[in-house]
């Protein structure tokens, strides 16, 4: 068993180098002449056309509204809108403007 | 490519490094057409970054450096995307399989057998033990080299190397057993 270690660990020795492809250089100047410019916007395009990012995105958007569907129905009245309604009518009741009740009324 | 006054000079230093390139690839990976495409990165990535090269290190310890990264790199996204696999993991059948053998072109014929045993038994080793080991043996390279490429001491290079054979022995020693009961 240790010989047959011993032998597989040497196995090794002795070794060619491996060759590369003869058509690697051919190959490399296509790549390089196809290769599209290091562009700061070509680069975010290609990052936001991933699909992993633009489902991300899309689920990010959906929670969003998702949120704000829920805030708002649990929303209090507003006090502030309720104020101010009561104001304007005390407004209207503290001028001269003629109501209603005004026009029908006989006495001068 | 539109500099042609560059291209003899990186012609021929892809013509001078390509096996270099490609046989490191080929030995960390185990395959034949990753190693080819990250042949093909790593010129690539010489060809944008030769201006950066700052010839503090010789151009062929940089040149490892960056075949060793993709090897590595391309090793991950692969074993990632077999690990992915949702259904394996859903039904349990990811259990741990034993590597397919690969037959290194240039190992001698009598050997290949144990060879590609050997290799199988290298993918199961840590990186940087099993870098050290295929320097040494892949590509013939002294520790002192093979420090330098990785950038650690001679003496750890040696340790690295002494782990490799202690863990690899084991692994053998774990195959045998198995299969020659």
């Amino acid at each position: 068993m240790n010989k047959k270690i011993e032998a597989t660990l040497q196995s090794l020795d002795g070794m060619q180098r491996a060759s590369a492809s003869p058509y690697l250089l051919t190959r490399l100047q296509a790549r390089l002449q196809t290769k599209e410019p290091d562009i700061f916007w070509v680069k975010a395009g290609r990052f936001l056309n991933r699909p992993v990012v633009a489902i991300c995105a899309m689920f990010i958007l959906i929670l969003i509204n998702f949120a704000i569907i829920v805030k708002s129905d649990v929303a209090v009245p507003d006090n502030k809108s309720i104020t101010t309604a009561t104001n304007y009518g005390n407004d209207l009741l503290s001028t001269n403007i003629l109501s209603n009740y005004d026009l029908e009324s006989t006495q001068p | 490519m539109e500099n042609n006054n560059v291209i003899p000079s990186y012609r021929e230093m892809v013509a001078g490094l390509q096996d270099m390139v490609y046989n490191t690839a080929l030995s960390i990976v185990q395959n034949v057409e990753d190693a080819e495409d990250i042949t093909q990165d790593v010129f690539i990535k010489l060809y944008e970054e030769l201006d950066r090269f700052r010839g503090e290190a010789k151009l062929s310890t940089w040149v490892y450096r960056i075949t060793i990264n993709k090897a590595l790199d391309a090793e991950r996204k692969r074993k990632a995307k077999k690990r992915g696999g949702f259904l394996n993991r859903v039904w349990g059948t990811d259990e741990e399989q034993e590597p397919a053998h690969f037959n290194h072109p240039g190992i001698e014929l009598d050997k290949k057998e144990d060879a590609a045993v050997l290799f199988a038994a290298l993918s199961k080793l840590p990186n940087n033990q099993r870098i050290a080991f295929l320097l040494h043996k892949a590509e013939g390279l002294g520790y002192a080299e093979i420090a330098e490429i990785m950038k650690i001491s001679v003496a750890a290079a040696e340790s690295l190397q002494a782990r490799a054979k202690t863990n690899l022995r084991k692994e053998l020693k774990d195959y045998y057993q198995k299969h020659f009961k």
